[in-house]
C-alpha cells in the first residue's frame, strides 16, 4: 500500500519539478522520506500577500492518494482559513465525510484524482480570496470582514517578515 | 456500529453473488451509491455523540480550542471504527456456504425469507468488507474470477479498459492522476493474463483484491468509469439524481469522493 503511495508521490514530485506551476516550489524535505514535503508558496499578485514567500510542510498518509495529506504553514501567518498554528483549513484537504467546518457542498473536496499541485493552487487562491464563512482563525476572519485596511496592513507586515525585511 | 455494519455486510452478499450470473452493465453498478451513502450516514450519526462527550470531559478554555479538539477527536473516533472493521473483515472473504446466514437472521422474518431464497439459487457466498466500496469490490472480484476462466472475456475487458483512457481524457479528467489508476488497472489485467489456466489463478485474483493498494486502485478506476458513463449520458441520468445537482456535481461529490475517506 505504502509502495503505491511512494510511486505516486515520486511521480508527482517529478511532474512538479519538470512543469512547476507559477508561484509554487514543492518537494520532499529529504529524499529518504517521500511522505514529508516542504513547499514554498508565493503570495498571489495583486493581493496583500503579494511578494511574500510562505513555507509550509505537507505530510502524506500511507494510503495517499486515497486520503489527502495534511498541510501546515511553518511561518507566522494571519489568515481566516489558517489556524494560528499554521494548519490549513481548506475544503480540498478534506473528504466530504469529514466536515468539521461546514463547507458549502459545492466546495471542491479531496478525491484520489486530485494532486499536490491542485492543493497548492487551491491554497494560493485561498490566500487571494479568504472564505470568512468557514474560519479557522476567528480573529483574522473578523478583521478581514470588519476592517479590511487593518487586515491588509497586518498581511503586508507578514510578507516583510517572510522575506527577512525589517518592518516599515 | 458493529451491528449496523453487519447488516450492510449481508445486504452485499446477494449483489456479489448475483454478478456471476447476471448482467454486468454499468447501470447495475449505480445501485451501490445508495448503499454507499448509507454507510456515510451511519458514521455521521455517531459523530455528535462523540463530539458531545469530548467537550464535557475536556472543557478546554478557549472557544476556538474546543472546535479544534473536537474535530480531531471526531476524526480519531472515525479512524478507530475503520480500523476495527479492517482488522475483523477481509476485503473479500473466503468461500463459505450460506448456512450461517440462517442463524444470523433467525429472528428476522423478512431476512430469513431472503436467505431461504438465496439458498435455492446459490451454493456458496463470500463476505465483503463493509467499507463503502463493497459493491464495486464484489463486482470486480466476481468479474475477474469469471475472466480468469474465460481468456476471451479477459482479453475483451482489457481492450475496453485500455481504450477507456482516451475517453476519460476527452471528458476532461485530470490526465496525470487518471493515468496512475488506469495504468495500475492494465498492469493487473496483464498480470492475470499470465495466470490463465494455471492452478493458482483463483488465488491470484483473491490476493489482488485483498491487496489494499491494488484493490482500492481498481475501485477508484471503476468509479472514474462510472462517472464518465453518467456524464456521457447525462440527459438520461439527470432524472435519477436527487437534490438540485447536475450529473457532474453528483459525480464529483458522491461518486469520486464519498467513500475514500476511510478506505
Amino acid at each position: 500500500m505504502a509502495g503505491r503511495a511512494l510511486k505516486r508521490l515520486m511521480a508527482e514530485y517529478k511532474q512538479l519539478t519538470l512543469n512547476p506551476p507559477e508561484g509554487i516550489i514543492a518537494g520532499p524535505t529529504n529524499e529518504e522520506n517521500f511522505f514529508e514535503w516542504e513547499a514554498l508558496i508565493m503570495g498571489p499578485e495583486g493581493t496583500c500577500f503579494e511578494c511574500g514567500v510562505f513555507p509550509a510542510k505537507l505530510v502524506f498518509p500511507t494510503d495517499y492518494p486515497l486520503s489527502p495529506p495534511k498541510m501546515q504553514f511553518t511561518c507566522d501567518i494571519f489568515h481566516p482559513n489558517i489556524y494560528s498554528d499554521g494548519r490549513v483549513c481548506i475544503s480540498i484537504l478534506h473528504s466530504p465525510g469529514e466536515d468539521p467546518m461546514g463547507y458549502e457542498s459545492s466546495a471542491e473536496r479531496w478525491s484520489p484524482v486530485q494532486s499536490v499541485e491542485k492543493i497548492l493552487l487551491s491554497v494560493i487562491s485561498m490566500l487571494a480570496e479568504p472564505n470568512a464563512e468557514s474560519s479557522a482563525n476567528v480573529d483574522a476572519a473578523k478583521l478581514w470582514r470588519d476592517n479590511r485596511a487593518q487586515f491588509e496592513r497586518q498581511a503586508r507586515r507578514l510578507v516583510r517578515s517572510t522575506l527577512n525585511l525589517p518592518p516599515l | 456500529m458493529n451491528q449496523d455494519s453487519g447488516i450492510e455486510d449481508e445486504q452485499v452478499v446477494p449483489d456479489a453473488i448475483n454478478l456471476v450470473n447476471e448482467s454486468r452493465g454499468l447501470p447495475d453498478l449505480l445501485l451501490d451509491t445508495g448503499m454507499a451513502n448509507k454507510a456515510t450516514e451511519m458514521t455521521e450519526i455517531d459523530l455528535p455523540r462523540v463530539g458531545a462527550s469530548c467537550v464535557s470531559s475536556n472543557l478546554p478554555n478557549s472557544v476556538s480550542q474546543t472546535t479544534v479538539n473536537q474535530d480531531e477527536l471526531i476524526l480519531a473516533q472515525e479512524q478507530k471504527i475503520v480500523d476495527e472493521i479492517k482488522a475483523s473483515t477481509p476485503m473479500i472473504g473466503p468461500k463459505t456456504d450460506l448456512q450461517p446466514l440462517q442463524q444470523e437472521f433467525a429472528n428476522d422474518i423478512v431476512y430469513s425469507a431472503k436467505v431461504e431464497q438465496l439458498q435455492k439459487q446459490y451454493s456458496h457466498m463470500r463476505r465483503t468488507r463493509p467499507d463503502g466500496n463493497c459493491f464495486l469490490r464484489g463486482f470486480i472480484f466476481s468479474y475477474l474470477e469469471h475472466c480468469i476462466q474465460h481468456p476471451d472475456e479477459l482479453a475483451r475487458f482489457k481492450k475496453k479498459i485500455v481504450e477507456s483512457k482516451a475517453e476519460l481524457f476527452a471528458l476532461g479528467f485530470p490526465k496525470f492522476t487518471t493515468e496512475d489508476f488506469h495504468d495500475t488497472f492494465v498492469e493487473v489485467l496483464s498480470d492475470l493474463e499470465k495466470s490463465i489456466n494455471k492452478s493458482n489463478s483463483l488465488q491470484r485474483v483473491e490476493s489482488v483484491i485483498n491487496d489494499a493498494g491494488l484493490s482500492d486502485y481498481l475501485v477508484v478506476y471503476l468509479r472514474l468509469l462510472i462517472s464518465a458513463h453518467l456524464q456521457k449520458n447525462a440527459d438520461f441520468f439527470t432524472f435519477f439524481i436527487e437534490g438540485e445537482r447536475t450529473v457532474v456535481e453528483f459525480c464529483k461529490q458522491v461518486l469520486l469522493q464519498d467513500e475514500f475517506v476511510h478506505s
